[in-house]
């Protein structure tokens, strides 16, 4: 799923990229709202990060001219003004959702899954399309995994992993094969993302962490899933 | 909002000057008309002396008819002589008490004057007009002097006699003018008149009155800036005299009917306009001068002020949006360091368990320290958004313990430390329909003085209810609470139970945005405890219980 996020403080711009690439999104960044639609125009992403107060072009400016070009194309406003006026303003010019600055991760992650679960509705993704590993419901469209009656929030890389275990149910997936499919092939590999990035879904999904039923250590080799 | 200033201050200033230009426009026209009367009063003396010298005139002229009266006998030739030898006296006329002419007589041979006289007089005879007026002048009828008395005997009587004698003056009006015939009624019954030659009376009265007057009115000649004038019984001017030209239309100043026997005549002061504005414009510009000077002051005051206020109240809104722009310009900074805190936290979680807690504490106490700035810059910006009247709600359905379950989550790193226990009993879990924000920030006000000033107590107890179609949350320390005093100021913005600076820190304003929020939703923030500890009770009318989540 590509993001496009427009931000003109460096340091905001950067970490909320690195929030969102750890969610599993392919981001693409503009510091200004100009170069914000040429990007838009030049590849159409799935959804959108603006922030209002930037140069050349503000955040409002922007966002009218995505929804003349690209009307479904879902956008969220980052903001420092809270203030209702411009929530107000934001929602009329069709934002889906606004995030309010100073924010936390998890703030900010959690407004991005909601606005990735209705990109799948718009897309005509069956929310209710599920797939079981083990004990655990797996809702891909809704990025949610149920076991029993607890709910797990899913980002959307987890759920990559997870449906490419579950699709080579048996099979030791290498590293390389995992990396390709949920990071994307331009992103430059490290040992230790994949292997952390398992071990946290790990403390998640699993009843016992330390002795993983469902993602599997193959030592030497991989990750399998054992239908 | 500034218009209301400003027309207050236009009728502050213009309320005054309007006030002392009507009451210096009466004034003046009060001393226009006393003016007018000093002046009327000044030419009523002087037309009065004119009179006199009149009546003296004809008091010496009667004196003088009288002896020529006494004189008359029965002898014709002799009383001819008389007419002869007396200059004033145009011709004598002798009637018995029943009216028959005596003389002279119609019966013997008339020369020519007395022929004319007596055809003349035909009516005054034949109507017994002098007969009347010398027998019945006990009714001293005093007939007006009306304009048309060409066929019309006027009866003036000067009644100076005892019954039986007496004599006077009978003004009778023929031909083109007025004739005067002094009477005497002698004790014989018989009456004797003596017609004064006009062209010579006349020419005696004006010979008596002046040529010019030489009085003097606040230093002012009043002989050259008026003009008097004597009106004949006709309406004509028989004789003027000052040195004002009046104009056509000109009406006098004064009046005043000249005495007996002129009766129907008239005296008049004529002066020209500009002597009583001329006087009273000096006085009406001195007060209007005055009133001017007044109201240049009272406006240059109020533009003063004016110009004062205006820039209070620009000053006062630059230092509000200075405030909020500041506020906005903490907020990058801020976003950044809690965006990279929580990252950092993620990384350490990705550390090994090896390493102590420590590095976890201490990203611990920057989170809830960014935390604690980006509540104090929503407070200032709450608190702009309150000044400039610009705090709406934006109600959504939420639960208010899962509200409070977040705000006391976020408290909790400093809760711990300062040695303070969280207890909550929450019932309120379901949807209501309430602004997030605003109750967040109630609470995050509310629990920020339970941690700032009741640690000592070692409590915080939070206790949400939802009572029909209300929702109550209490937030209850056991601090030392509130002194009685203070108990409605706390309310107020920037009242701090102490402000003595070895105290805590604070801004004050804390409770009264949160109050102000309850307002918003239609709801209040109470003081509900007082000690030992405080209690605050909010109470959010919430509409639109949607049931349970």
């Amino acid at each position: 799923m590509k993001v496009l996020l427009a931000e003109d403080d460096e340091l905001t711009r950067l970490g909320l990229a690195e929030v969102l690439a750890a969610e599993g999104y392919q981001v693409t960044q503009a510091a200004d709202g100009v170069t914000a639609l040429e990007l838009i125009q030049a590849s159409p992403p799935d959804f959108v990060c603006l922030d209002i107060m930037m140069p050349g072009r503000s955040g409002y400016d922007v966002c009218r001219a995505i929804r003349s070009s690209h009307p479904d194309i879902p956008i969220i406003f980052i903001s420092a003004k809270s203030e209702e006026i411009d929530k107000v303003v934001g929602f009329e010019l069709g934002a889906d959702d606004f995030i309010v600055k100073p924010f936390g991760v998890r703030e900010v992650v959690a407004r991005i899954r909601a606005v990735t679960r209705r990109c799948h509705v718009a897309r005509g993704v069956d929310p209710s399309k599920s797939f079981v590993m083990d004990d655990l419901e797996i809702f891909p469209a809704e990025l949610r995994a149920v076991r029993g009656e607890r709910t797990i929030e899913l980002s959307l890389r987890d759920v990559q992993i997870l449906e490419l275990l579950y699709r080579n149910a048996g099979r030791v997936l290498d590293r390389n094969t995992i990396f390709n499919h949920s990071w994307g092939e331009d992103y430059f590999p490290n040992s230790r993302t994949l292997d952390q990035h398992i071990s946290q879904l790990r403390k998640r999904i699993e009843v016992d962490p330390k002795s993983p039923g469902i993602i599997r250590t193959v030592h030497g080799a991989g990750y399998r899933y054992e239908s | 909002m500034r218009i209301r200033p400003l027309i207050l201050l236009i009728l502050i200033v213009s309320l005054p000057i309007a006030g002392l230009t009507w009451l210096g426009l009466r004034v003046a026209h009060d001393d226009e008309a006393a003016l007018q009367q000093r002046f009327e009063e000044v030419f009523a003396v002087q037309l009065r002396d004119i009179d006199g010298t009149i009546s003296r005139h004809f008091t010496k002229l009667a004196t003088e008819l009288r002896a020529t009266a006494h004189q008359v006998g029965n002898d014709v030739d002799e009383t001819r002589r008389l007419i002869r030898s007396s200059p004033q006296v145009r011709q004598i006329i002798v009637l018995d008490e029943a009216g028959t002419v005596l003389h002279p007589d119609p019966a013997t041979p008339l020369n020519l004057g007395e022929r004319e006289f007596l055809n003349e007089a035909k009516e005054l005879i034949q109507d017994r007009d002098l007969v009347h007026a010398a027998v019945s002048r006990s009714d001293l009828s005093q007939q007006n002097g009306s304009a048309q008395p060409l066929r019309q005997s006027k009866l003036s009587i000067s009644d100076r006699a005892a019954s039986g004698s007496g004599e006077g003056w009978h003004v009778w009006y023929w031909g083109r003018g007025v004739h005067l015939i002094f009477w005497q009624r002698r004790d014989d019954g018989k009456i004797v008149g003596l017609l004064v030659e006009r062209g010579r009376w006349m020419a005696d009265l004006i010979a008596a009155l002046p040529e010019t007057v030489d009085r003097e009115y606040d230093g002012v000649p009043v002989a050259t800036t008026s003009r008097f004038r004597l009106i004949d019984s006709m309406g004509h001017s028989t004789y003027e005299w000052g040195g004002f030209e009046p104009p056509a239309s000109a009406s006098p100043l004064v009046e005043l009917a000249v005495s007996t026997p002129l009766n129907s005549w008239r005296l008049q002061a004529i002066v020209p306009d500009t002597l009583l504005s001329g006087a009273s414009r000096g006085a009406t510009f001195q007060l209007m001068s005055g009133i001017g000077a007044v109201a240049v002051t009272l406006s240059v005051l109020a533009g003063f002020f004016w110009r004062e206020y205006a820039r209070e109240v620009r000053q006062a809104s630059q230092r509000v949006s200075f405030v909020n722009q500041v506020s906005h310009e903490l907020k990058t900074p801020l976003t950044n360091i809690r965006m990279y805190a929580d990252l950092l936290a993620v990384d350490l979680e990705h550390l090994d368990a090896s390493t102590d807690g420590k590095s976890a504490d201490r990203l611990r106490v920057i989170v809830s320290e960014s935390h604690r700035l980006s509540r104090l810059i929503s407070n200032v910006l709450t608190f702009g958004r309150q000044q400039r009247q610009t705090l709406v709600l934006r109600r959504h359905p939420a639960s208010i313990d899962a509200i409070v379950q977040r705000v006391v989550e976020q408290f909790l790193p400093t809760l711990e430390r300062l040695g303070i226990q969280s207890e909550l009993e929450l019932n309120a879990s379901s949807l209501v329909s309430v602004d997030e924000d605003a109750v967040e920030q109630i609470l995050v006000n509310l629990i920020s003085n339970v941690e700032k000033y009741a640690a000592s107590g070692g409590l915080l107890k939070i206790v949400t209810n939802l009572e029909g179609a209300s929702a109550t949350i209490s937030v209850i320390d056991a601090g030392p609470g509130i002194p009685v005093a203070m108990q409605r100021a706390i309310f107020e913005p920037f009242v701090r139970v102490s402000s003595r600076l070895e105290d805590v820190a604070g801004t004050g304003i804390g409770l009264s945005i949160a109050r102000d929020l309850a307002r918003l939703h239609c709801g209040d923030l109470r003081l509900s405890s007082t000690g030992p500890g405080a209690g605050f009770c909010v109470e959010l009318p919430a509409p639109g219980n949607e049931g349970t989540p």
